[in-house]
């Protein structure tokens, strides 16, 4: 088992990059793996309540809710990020990073993907 | 001395073997991704090290489509890819789901379907991942 943090940086709205990471997050976490989950820049988007964005297309980031299941570690945003969205309420719990707690963050874990 | 003794070792072995697993998520037909990865793998095996495999996700799994239609004047990386990884024996894989959904279904020789688990359980035997 290793720890692994995947870097999420893709808004859910504009390519299917942003489910598929989150694919990713979840398969390494059901073969035992320890997986944490960064969120940054328009990932953002993935931690906000949907209204009406999502009607026309499924909304992934409802299996948000299956990552305590799966044993997903720690679930962080970049506040940073998040204050470009004017601070708007998470639809989860997470914690919050500045950038030079990301970057040790990172250096925590056996391997790191970008998606 | 590590250093001196590694210095006097034959050129092509390494002091300390790194199984490496190579993570592709960018779009294929820009070259620079793949090209990138066969030098990273040319190096890595000239210094002595191992490829496990080769995982292609996201944009990346277009490169296992058969028979694509590129311009006379463009290489078919993703077959010197397959080439590559066949003559080193390194497992050639891409995603079967993001290739699916991507309308890749003809799959050039080389290239074997795998899935997210199986990629990450082989990544419990690798010593580092490198994204391209």
């Amino acid at each position: 088992m290793k720890k692994m943090l995947v870097i999420m940086q893709q808004s859910p709205f504009i390519s299917a990059k942003a489910r598929e990471a989150q694919d990713l997050l979840m398969a390494l976490a059901a073969v035992e793996h320890e997986v944490s989950v960064l969120y940054r820049g328009a990932a953002i988007c993935q931690l906000l309540p949907k209204s009406n964005e999502f009607k026309d297309f499924k909304d992934f980031t409802k299996a948000q809710k299956l990552f305590d299941l799966y044993d997903v570690a720690d679930v962080y945003y970049c506040a940073h990020s998040h204050q470009q969205f004017q601070h708007l309420a998470l639809q989860r719990e997470c914690h919050p990073l500045d950038l030079i707690q990301q970057q040790a963050l990172i250096a925590d874990y056996d391997e790191v993907f970008v998606c | 001395m590590p250093r001196l003794r590694g210095f006097l070792m034959p050129r092509g072995l390494a002091m300390n073997s790194t199984k490496f697993a190579l993570f592709v998520t960018s779009e294929s037909f820009m070259a620079t991704p793949l090209i990138d990865c066969m030098r990273f793998i040319k190096a890595a095996l000239q210094l002595g090290h191992q490829i496990d495999m080769v995982f292609l996700y996201q944009d990346s799994v277009y490169a296992a489509l058969a028979e694509p239609d590129l311009p006379s004047d463009e290489p078919d990386l993703a077959g010197q890819l397959a080439l590559l990884c066949q003559a080193n024996q390194i497992a050639l894989l891409y995603c079967a789901t993001a290739a699916e959904k991507r309308g890749v279904q003809q799959i050039r020789p080389g290239y074997t379907l795998a899935g997210l688990a199986e990629f990450g359980m082989r990544l419990a035997s690798v010593d580092k991942l490198v994204q391209f």
